[in-house]
């Protein structure tokens, strides 16, 4: 078992990596050194475009000269092809993201990104990567960066919000032969950062700043997939891996002492963080981290992918696989291993000979208590190992130790968790479906990831089995979603009621167990798309949130359903959002129309068009005959105007709104009244310019309404035109006086208050309002004149408001208030006034 | 256990609030929209702010401030259409001067070229979530690429352990039931609080706005499917307060500390503005959770108040005295390290606090404010308004709010006849101005302003049997909620504690008497926490009462207010706003 274990073993001192080929290549391409090649992070899709800048013979002639985009599985079959022979633009480079999007670099400054099956998406880098155009680009699973002709960089850090970056504040005058970048995850500046060898110089760029760190001269660098260290190529062909942190040298090899060395097109790749991978034209050397090297002879051009994990090597036959060989693996078999789990490979190994041995061993291994370690070992290696023959025979060797011990639950759980991982991990490679993944790409993907990515592959079987194998209910709706996307894009000729039924029958079946409802409306999204939008709208009936299905059937040119479905959500600005699309796309009275037939609708649209659209409002209340409403908007308008022609003209309307029903007869009467103010208003200002120079002074109306007006007027002194707008706006006498002594204490012609006081032979508001206000100026000795006028019981109250106390005194003395007296008497502290008192109480004590 | 929502939401928004100012990199803006600026400092403190790396914190305003040497702007506002396209003019602003800065200099060479305009970065939170609207108008702008829209979800605001706010100006919505959204979005925020704290197992609740807000949310939680939130401790009850059947008690003069504090000093997202001093005005965190001065002041009636604060003086000035006492180092050091920082705490507190109650003191001093205040009182025990009063106040321009909130009163209490009122309509046009036309309309819409037809004595009946006036309340240690307005009973509370602890006569009468429907979901007992929802807003005085409900009968109550209002607020609600 141990030799067929190390198959493929490239040993590096105390460790090794194993080259193993995984898939035979079925495609027919002799010069890939001609092409744009990239593979997927999982290595499952190999996407492949011809490089425009470099010759390329085919034996076939003409047929070649446009190679369309090309994305074949890693096994090699042809899965999908893009004509590119009407393409303006050339590809640049090729990528792929971490969902398995192929990525194209174009020299317009534009990048695409294709699924395997679907559309691509479109993005720009900006008009100035246009203008500039792209020297050299690098794509990562996450994002992308191009360095343009001009010496800067742009960045799209990742592909869930890709908005271009431009690293404008630093500009390299002249191209670099190389340079690489540090996903923003790994950075401490928290954005993309790029390292540039320049001459004696590493140059690293982040999106606010950048650092020149001195260093002899690089040619390449490549950070780790972990970030944690550095692999560096000087010109002096010194490979070199250092730490990031710390700038160390791990580990150093001459290049040129090992393998001829060819400056132009050298390949550097890392294959964990183990060890590293150079590619020179007829050779391939591995460094270890140790220091161990190994050099390998090549054919054939090669092309390397750097995975999480380990590295593919793709020429035009085969695929090949590095990885690091893992300590549970190594330690099981390495030759020579004293582990606890060489040692029970031992022992199973006498057992099939029925060598008794066997049993000494076991016994050995149960002594020492190492017999847990060694199971637990195999079981690890049994995880990594690749072939199921190994993978069976380690499992085995598990059972037979087992045997051996106490029920252990840990070993028990981790043992059936390995065999479940196994059958999976052995489905997906199986070269019909052709996923190279490792165990620990499967741990870093998760089932989950795995099952995506297999629906995206439109592998709908597998994936379904798997998610129902593994208990993925969430995964097993995405799967039925995507399937019905593509089946109802197959089914331009089904009947819609049959399409329809089949589709949610699958669903309901798919998805009884899980509370999460399936998102109906990205299969009508899809139904709309394919040009079936009666399946479309059948199928948004199914969905369950209104704010999902309202956009669609906007889109589907059924705002009329759209209503309906906002208004039922009671979500207030989906029902805006769509009344606001119905007003970009229809006349005005269809507008009306549309909204007068849904009731529910118009309180929203007054609402809407009151904060947003006033001038929508008012046509509305117009069409919708609601002439009272359109009053008040009038006078809110009035309000709101800001100079006093429009003001009028709101009024004006206002006043025609009111009058066109009985009803409003009364509003009517203050809409006009308000005109009146306003033209008041307008006149009073004029005559104030005219007036000019001599009543400069005298500040302009203030306020808004009449009692404000009339005070202006009566406290300037101008009382005609005071009552001439007392009479035209039936300002009640009542009220007219007590503007008439409030107007008149704050101009402080206490004479002019008195003459007004006489003239009637009692004022209708009585004597109190002139005292009152004439003590909250604090003009005491004009208010006593008023308070004697008073009703004799106010007196006393009025006149210790003012500390009059011997006015008080008095009025209670002619009350004969005894107590009320007392009480005065109390108040009283001015020695002057105290004597006056204490006279008048003994007065009263007299009668 | 009785902390655990408001913690939970404290901690839930504090993180929202941290994810939001984390976003960006390097110098770091903020702009505020200034309606909700009261609800991020009730959540967060300048150094939090500053913690996070934010370097210029403003207000949102159409000036547009210089932001260009900062990386990353971060706007949180509402998502109000007007606000985001105010935001929308401002990065358009932004990037069109970041070009002309870029411009000349994009084409110098050289390597160590200088840091030319820094490429900025622009996100906009939006409170509580943002919509597929402010999602449409950036995308009209074509800003939607540059501007990263992500969610703020801060649906209520804690404002102290057992009182949350929506913060969402309701009353005018939700009162004539014009706007639905309301209930919409109190929906969601209830929804957010079931997933903190657990499902409300009971309801009980009254009235047409209860039974729609019951409605939607029933709706809306079966659409969510929320995963059930585990519940450690307990049943939640809910009980749903309709402010429809209770319009009175907003339009009331609070009597308590707080009550008054707010109807004069206004109180927003729990600040209040007081004096600095010589400076400017500064704003000043009402709070129990840190100031136990306000912990005893908060609930009183405003009348024992100045002896209250007096006691507190004086045991002030007696701790700090004991500093003298302490001889020895021991005690000298533990005094230092044990009372002082409280009692520094304590010494920063009790001025403003007595120069807030000054302030109200001053207030409610006022004749015209005192004649308002019977004029109410009246009006509740005798069913008549004083109309002459109301006639002499318009006169004199006095405060308008008061003016229209004592006519509204006459209104709900039915005592003022249609000829009367449309006389009102016409003087009080005259004398504040016209454009109070759409006030007067505003108000009459909601309900506030109808007249009555035929004499009812609904108002009297409702006084009778649910004990609404109170002849001999005790302030020192008030027994009954009619403390918090000297006299009145707010009825809203009166149902709180019928639903607390129900009678076969009180059911009675509430079905008999108030509007219907009633809301009655599952069996309410006598164990759990209960939240008391306040749809339409709530007053503080009502607020007061609750929590002597919840003391008085033994129950964890906690109020959930859509917003804090009083008669000032609430009319001013109406009134034509000039933005």
């Amino acid at each position: 078992m141990a030799t067929m274990a190390r198959d493929g073993w490239i040993a590096l001192g105390e460790s090794a990596v194993c080259q193993r080929v995984v898939y035979d290549l079925d495609w027919d391409l002799s010069n890939l050194d001609a092409m744009h090649v990239a593979q997927s992070p999982t290595g499952a899709f190999i996407g492949m475009a011809r490089d425009d800048r470099k010759p390329y013979f085919t034996p076939g002639g003409a047929k070649s000269l446009h190679f369309p985009l090309c994305i074949y599985s890693a096994t090699g079959q042809l899965l999908r092809s893009i004509p590119w022979d009407r393409e303006p633009a050339s590809i640049l480079k090729l990528g792929w993201t971490d969902n398995d999007q192929l990525v194209a670099v174009l020299d317009d400054a534009s990048v695409r990104l294709y699924p395997v099956y679907g559309d691509p998406v479109v993005l720009s880098l900006g008009e100035e990567v246009a203008k500039n155009g792209i020297a050299s680009a690098r794509i990562w699973p996450t994002g992308l960066a191009v360095l343009t002709k001009s010496g800067q960089f742009t960045v799209i850090g990742s592909w869930s919000s890709p908005v271009p970056r431009n690293y404008l504040h630093y500009v390299f005058t002249e191209q670099p032969a190389s340079w690489t970048h540090v996903v923003a995850s790994n950075t401490i500046s928290g954005s993309v950062e790029l390292l540039v060898p320049v001459a004696n110089y590493l140059v690293v760029v982040s999106e606010m700043d950048h650092v020149e760190k001195p260093y002899s001269s690089l040619q390449t660098v490549q950070v780790s997939p972990q970030a944690n260290f550095w692999a560096c190529v000087l010109s002096s062909f010194m490979l070199e891996i250092r730490l990031a942190q710390t700038n160390q040298v791990v580990a150093r090899l001459d290049l040129k002492s090992v393998v001829e060395c060819d400056s132009n097109g050298f390949q550097l790749a890392w294959c964990g963080e183990d060890a590293v991978l150079v590619v020179f034209a007829e050779s391939l050397i591995i460094m270890h981290m140790s220091g161990q090297h190994f050099a390998i002879d090549l054919f054939e051009p090669v092309i390397l992918t750097e995975a999480h994990e380990c590295c593919f090597q793709l020429t035009s036959t085969e695929l090949t696989m590095f990885t690091p060989v893992l300590y549970a693996t190594m330690n099981v078999f390495k030759i020579g291993s004293t582990h606890p789990g060489a040692i029970l490979i031992d022992a199973i190994a006498h057992y099939s000979r029925k060598s008794a041995q066997s049993v000494d061993l076991l016994e050995g291994l149960l002594k020492d208590q190492q017999l847990r370690i060694a199971l637990a070992t195999c079981l690890e290696a049994a995880g990594q190992a690749w072939d199921p023959k190994l993978q069976h025979q380690l499992l085995q060797a598990v059972q037979f130790g087992r045997v051996w011990m106490d029920q252990d639950v840990t070993l028990r759980d981790e043992y059936s968790a390995t065999c479940q991982r196994l059958r999976v991990l052995n489905a997906v490679r199986n070269r019909s479906i052709g996923i190279p993944l490792t165990a620990l790409a499967l741990q870093r993907l998760g089932y989950v990831g795995l099952v995506r990515r297999l629906t995206r592959a439109r592998q709908h079987l597998l994936a379904h089995r798997l998610a129902e194998y593994l208990h993925l209910a969430h995964a097993k709706v995405e799967i039925v979603a995507d399937w019905a996307k593509l089946k109802i894009m197959h089914s331009q000729d089904f009947d819609v009621n049959v399409l329809v039924a089949t589709i949610v029958a699958r669903v309901q079946a798919s998805t009884a167990t899980v509370d999460a409802a399936l998102d109906y409306s990205e299969l009508a999204v899809a139904a709309y798309r394919a040009g079936q939008p009666a399946v479309a709208t059948k199928l948004l009936d199914h969905e369950r949130d209104p704010a999902r299905q309202v956009p669609l059937l906007m889109d589907m040119s059924q705002p009329q359903v759209a209503l309906v479905k906002a208004l039922d959500s009671f979500d207030r600005d989906l029902v805006h959002l769509v009344l606001v699309y119905l007003r970009s796309h229809l006349l005005l009275n269809e507008f009306f129309k549309t909204v007068l037939a849904c009731p529910r609708a118009i309180p929203y649209l007054e609402q809407y068009a009151r904060d947003h659209d006033r001038q929508l409002l008012r046509d509305f209340y117009s069409v919708d005959d609601r002439h009272v409403e359109r009053g008040y908007l009038h006078m809110e308008n009035a309000e709101r105007a800001e100079t006093v022609e429009a003001k009028l003209a709101e009024l004006r309307e206002a006043v025609t709104a009111f009058s066109s029903t009985r009803k409003s007869a009364a509003d009517q009467k203050i809409a006009e009244q308000a005109l009146d103010l306003v033209h008041e208003q307008a006149q009073i200002a004029k005559d104030h310019c005219d007036a000019g120079a001599s009543t400069a002074s005298l500040e302009l109306p203030e306020g808004k309404s009449v009692n404000d007006m009339i005070l202006y007027l009566i406290r300037t002194g101008q009382m005609t035109r005071a009552a001439k707008l007392k009479s035209k706006l039936q300002v009640p006498e009542k009220r007219y006086a007590w503007l008439m002594v409030r107007g008149l204490v704050a101009a402080r012609d206490w004479r002019e208050l008195e003459r007004y006081a006489a003239a009637t032979r009692k004022p209708v508001i009585g004597y109190p309002p002139f005292a009152r206000e004439l003590i909250a100026v604090g003009a005491t000795d004009e208010a006593k004149k008023y308070i004697n006028k008073c009703d004799i019981k106010l007196r006393i109250d009025l006149f210790l408001g003012i500390r009059a106390y011997v006015e008080a005194a008095q009025v209670a003395v002619q009350l004969s208030d005894m107590p009320g007296l007392v009480e005065i008497r109390k108040q009283t502290t001015a020695p002057a006034d105290v004597a006056v008192v204490d006279d008048l109480l003994t007065q009263l004590r007299r009668k | 256990m009785k902390l655990t929502a408001f913690y939970a939401l404290v901690r839930d928004a504090r993180d929202q609030l941290s994810h939001c100012l984390e976003s960006g990199t390097g110098r770091k803006a903020l702009v505020i929209d200034k309606s909700l600026s009261g609800i991020i400092s009730r959540l967060a403190d300048s150094a939090f702010i500053k913690e996070h790396g934010v370097e210029r914190l403003s207000y949102l305003s159409p000036q547009v401030p210089d932001l260009s040497d900062c990386h990353s702007v971060i706007y949180i506002a509402r998502s109000d259409p007007n606000v985001v396209k105010l935001i929308a003019q401002h990065v358009h602003g932004a990037l069109a001067s970041a070009r002309d800065a870029s411009g000349p200099t994009s084409s110098s060479s050289g390597v160590h070229s200088p840091p030319v305009a820094v490429s900025q970065r622009f996100f906009l939170f939006c409170l509580p979530r943002s919509t597929l609207l402010v999602k449409k108008i950036l995308e009209d702008d074509s800003l939607l690429a540059e501007i990263d829209v992500q969610d703020l979800e801060i649906d209520l605001l804690p404002l102290e352990h057992d009182l949350f706010s929506m913060e969402y100006p309701s009353f005018h919505a939700l009162a004539p039931m014009r706007d639905s959204h309301a209930l919409y979005q109190l929906s969601s925020s209830l929804l957010a609080l079931e997933s903190a704290i657990g499902p409300f197992t009971a309801v009980r609740g009254r009235g047409p706005l209860a039974d729609s807000f019951m409605t939607m949310f029933t709706k809306m939680r079966a659409a969510h499917s929320h995963p059930s939130p585990v519940d450690l401790t307990g049943t939640n009850r809910l009980i749903l307060v309709d402010r429809t059947l209770d319009m009175i008690t907003p339009l009331m003069t609070q009597f308590t500390y707080t009550g008054l504090v707010d109807t004069f000093k206004d109180i927003v997202a729990g600040f209040v503005e007081v004096d600095g001093g010589g400076q400017r005005p500064r704003k000043f965190k009402l709070s129990m959770d840190d100031d136990n001065i306000y912990c005893e002041l908060a609930d009183l009636n405003f009348g024992v108040v100045g002896p209250t604060l007096q006691r507190l003086a004086k045991e002030l000035k007696a701790e700090s005295g004991k500093r003298k006492e302490a001889n020895t180092l021991t005690d000298i050091n533990k005094f230092v390290s044990d009372k002082l920082p409280e009692l520094q705490k304590l010494q920063e507190a009790l001025p403003i606090h007595i120069g807030l109650a000054e302030s109200v003191a001053k207030a409610i001093m006022d004749e015209d404010f005192n004649l308002v205040l019977q004029a109410q009182q009246v009006l509740l025990a005798s069913t008549e308004l004083d109309a002459d009063l109301i006639d002499e106040l318009m006169c004199r321009n006095y405060e308008p709010e008061a003016v229209l909130a004592l006519i509204c009163l006459g209104c709900l209490i039915g005592c003022v006849k249609e000829k009367q009122l449309d006389l009102w309509k016409r003087e009080f046009v005259q004398s504040y101005g016209f454009h109070h036309l759409v006030t007067w309309h505003r108000l009459e819409q909601a309900g506030l302003l109808t007249a009555t037809k035929t004499p009812t004595r609904q108002w009297a009946n409702l006084r009778k049997a649910l004990d609404l006036i109170v002849e001999d309340v005790r302030v020192e240690q008030p027994d009954d909620i009619a403390y918090t307005f000297t006299g009145y009973a707010p009825l809203s509370a009166r149902l709180v504690q019928h639903w607390l602890r129900p009678t076969a006569r009180t059911r009675d009468d509430i079905s008999r008497l108030l509007p219907g429907p009633p809301v009655e979901v599952g069996d309410f007992g006598t164990a759990g926490r209960v939240f008391v929802l306040f749809l339409g807003g709530a007053t503080y005085a009502e607020v007061s009462a609750v929590r002597l409900l919840g003391r008085t009968m033994g129950a964890d109550v906690t109020v959930v207010a859509t917003e804090m209002v009083n008669y000032r607020r609430i009319m001013a609600g109406a009134m034509v706003s000039l933005t």
